[in-house]
């Protein structure tokens, strides 16, 4: 019976545990008492651990990330920046990513296929022969999908292929991505805009990219801008063994992965992490009478 | 021949005339008005004048008209200005050299058959065919190449705690000092034999090897900071004090090995003081500054996540050495350099799965296997 023994052990605490019960601690033997009374139905853990131990409080204001922004081409470190923990120390989600790249995916599929079906297929609708008579077997007309020069069947057509993803996961899979980036240390921020000397060949890029180690030997990186300098892309494009560049409105998570690393202005990161936190600013919705 | 009557009949009344009035054909062919452009070709001809120019000496009356000589012909506008250019050209151009004869055909003369050797003409428009332009040099802030060896390392990191334990002790901006790329040489001598105090505070750390190198380093310090003329000052001061360094090299029991101006700090191969690695990096500023003095001096990049992590001196020294020794990318490799494994006496780690042919290696059976294999002829 279990009532019994729980009273058993309640008696072998009194006894072994010098006086544990019999202090001068009123409310822990009450409290305890209780516990083995609520034990005998639900054989529960007693929490007598947790009254001796301290309850960790809740942290509300987390330390904030530093990250050290650098100057351009030089790459002299500046300043160091700080940066909530919900926006650059994400724990990794893969399947949040995984979703969001296939969701990105699904997006930029253009869904252009088209076939014609026998009706779309230009041609007369006449009959090929009689259905009686000939001794052949009996037909329709020219464009039948069974002839050569006939329409298709099941053939693709047209259509949307994008798929659907709520806003509070994309959002958390971009702050994700970035959070990789940085925890791996790949993610270097431009506190000025990335801009080259004018007349500036790719010879300089390559030469940044050696120095900096940078280039395909490290996987590659991934430049993204603020604003599209068309000089400074069609530059940067002509060593794209080594990088990629980006202004902010074409970056998607897919191509915060891809590569190496991530060299990205300031302003672009913020405003993508800006743009990416709804989940955060949300407020829980209240009845308004 | 008998003469053309109807000429005659022009200028000789009758035959029955005197002689003297008789005129030869060709005189009188001569002497006929001809069409003018029948003579048009005559205008540019050497010895003769032009018509507009007998016309103009008639219209003016003299042998010498004003005016232009051939208004109306001559060399067109494009022939002048082209002949000017050969002219010209002429005149520029020096005397080209004189060919050699070659011979025709070249006893040693191969055709190529591939393309291999040949001379490189022309190009195919990519932009690495054109030649770097002066825009293209890249000027980093920290060393283009990077320090791989320890010594050195340790070196950077005394020069930066020293460099750092001075701008405290001044009170001045820590990140100045990174204006400086390069100390001159007695400079960084006069650094190099500072020590470093273990577990002292970063403005008290710093112990001067003597009251001279300490005058002459404040000085030198105090230039640095936001003023324009920092660099001249330092220089002068750098002159001013390679008299007193003289006098200390005699006594330096520990030469610099190479003496070349290329080689990273003037030659030195270590760290005199180990008492920098000991420094605490906990406050913020002060551990941007070193970092980031650190790595201008060693070509070393520190991820911000590294940042993070590192206290001391000693943790920043030793996060680049790791990162010279990086992490073996093969298991095997990993398992065989852990010593709690090696110590085992039941564990052996091999590089690749092992076979039966190495089990038989090892029991000494392959021998016979392979002889009894050349016995029957399949080996």
């Amino acid at each position: 019976m279990p009532g019994s023994d729980a009273f058993r052990a309640l008696r072998w605490l009194s006894r072994g545990s010098g006086g544990l019960l019999s202090g001068a601690e009123t409310t822990t033997q009450r409290c305890l008492a209780r516990s083995f009374f609520r034990s005998m139905a639900t054989e529960s853990q007693s929490p007598a651990d947790n009254l001796t131990r301290e309850v960790p409080k809740p942290v509300w204001n987390p330390e904030p990330v530093k990250a050290t922004t650098y100057s351009f081409p030089s790459m002299e470190p500046l300043r160091q920046v700080e940066y909530p923990q919900n926006h650059l120390l994400m724990p990794m989600r893969k399947d949040l990513l995984h979703r969001a790249v296939v969701y990105e995916g699904d997006m930029t599929r253009q869904g252009t296929a088209s076939t014609k079906w026998r009706d779309d297929v230009h041609g007369s609708g006449r009959k090929l022969h009689p259905q009686k008579g000939t001794g052949k077997a009996r037909v329709g007309d020219k464009k039948s999908p069974i002839r050569r020069g006939g329409g298709v069947a099941f053939g693709p057509h047209p259509r949307d292929f994008s798929s659907g993803l709520p806003r509070k996961i994309y959002d958390k899979a971009w702050r994700i991505a970035l959070s990789y980036r940085y925890k791996r240390g790949q993610l270097t921020i431009i506190d000025n805009e990335i801009v080259l000397p004018e007349n500036a060949t790719p010879y300089l890029i390559e030469e940044i990219f050696k120095v900096n180690n940078w280039g395909k030997d490290f996987g590659r990186s991934t430049l993204i801008t603020e604003r599209l300098d068309e000089n400074l892309f069609e530059t940067v494009r002509k060593v794209g063994h080594h990088a990629k560049i980006l202004d902010r409105l074409d970056v998607d998570v897919k191509d915060l992965l891809e590569t190496g690393r991530l060299i990205i202005e300031k302003q672009a990161l913020d405003r993508i992490l800006a743009q990416h936190s709804h989940d955060l600013d949300m407020q829980p919705r209240k009845a308004l009478y | 021949m008998r003469p053309s009557l109807r000429l005659l009949n022009l200028e000789v009344p009758s035959l029955q005339g005197p002689r003297a009035l008789y005129v030869c054909s060709g005189c009188r062919q001569e002497a006929r008005p001809r069409p003018i452009v029948a003579r048009q070709f005559l205008r540019h001809a050497s010895n003769a004048d032009s018509l507009s120019e007998r016309v103009r000496r008639k219209i003016w009356g003299t042998d010498n008209p004003p005016g232009v000589e051939d208004p109306y012909g001559g060399q067109g506008a494009l022939e002048r200005k082209f002949k000017n250019q050969q002219a010209q050209k002429q005149e520029q151009a020096p005397e080209p050299a004189p060919v050699e004869d070659l011979p025709l055909v070249d006893d040693s003369y191969e055709p190529a058959t591939t393309w291999k050797g040949l001379e490189r003409i022309g190009h195919l428009d990519r932009w690495n065919d054109a030649p770097r332009t002066e825009v293209d040099t890249y000027e980093s802030f920290s060393l283009k190449k990077k320090i791989y060896k320890k010594g050195p390392l340790n070196l950077a990191a005394h020069q930066t705690a020293v460099e750092i334990c001075m701008m405290h002790a001044l009170d001045k901006p820590l990140l100045s000092i990174c204006s400086v790329a390069e100390h001159e040489k007695p400079v960084f001598k006069m650094i190099w034999k500072c020590k470093i105090q273990p577990n002292g505070t970063w403005d008290k750390a710093l112990e001067y090897p003597n009251q001279e190198a300490e005058k002459s380093l404040v000085y030198i310090f105090e230039q640095i900071g936001g003023q324009p003329a920092a660099p001249v000052a330092e220089e002068a001061a750098a002159e001013q004090t390679e008299e007193d360094t003289e006098a200390l090299e005699l006594v330096d029991f520990n030469e610099p090995v190479s003496q070349t101006p290329i080689a990273p700090f003037f030659g030195y191969q270590d760290a005199r003081d180990p008492g920098c690695l000991t420094l605490p990096l906990t406050d913020a500023d002060t551990k941007f500054a070193f970092l980031k003095r650190f790595s201008q001096l060693t070509g070393h990049y520190f991820p911000d996540p590294v940042i993070h992590q590192i206290s001391t001196v000693q943790q920043a020294v030793a996060y680049v050495q790791g990162e010279l020794k990086p992490k073996p990318k093969k298991l095997a490799e990993h398992l065989a350099e852990n010593e709690g494994l090696q110590g085992m006496p039941n564990v052996k780690i091999f590089g690749k799965r092992r076979t039966t042919l190495h089990k038989d290696d090892e029991m000494g059976r392959k021998k016979i296997i392979e002889a009894e294999l050349r016995a029957r002829g399949l080996l």
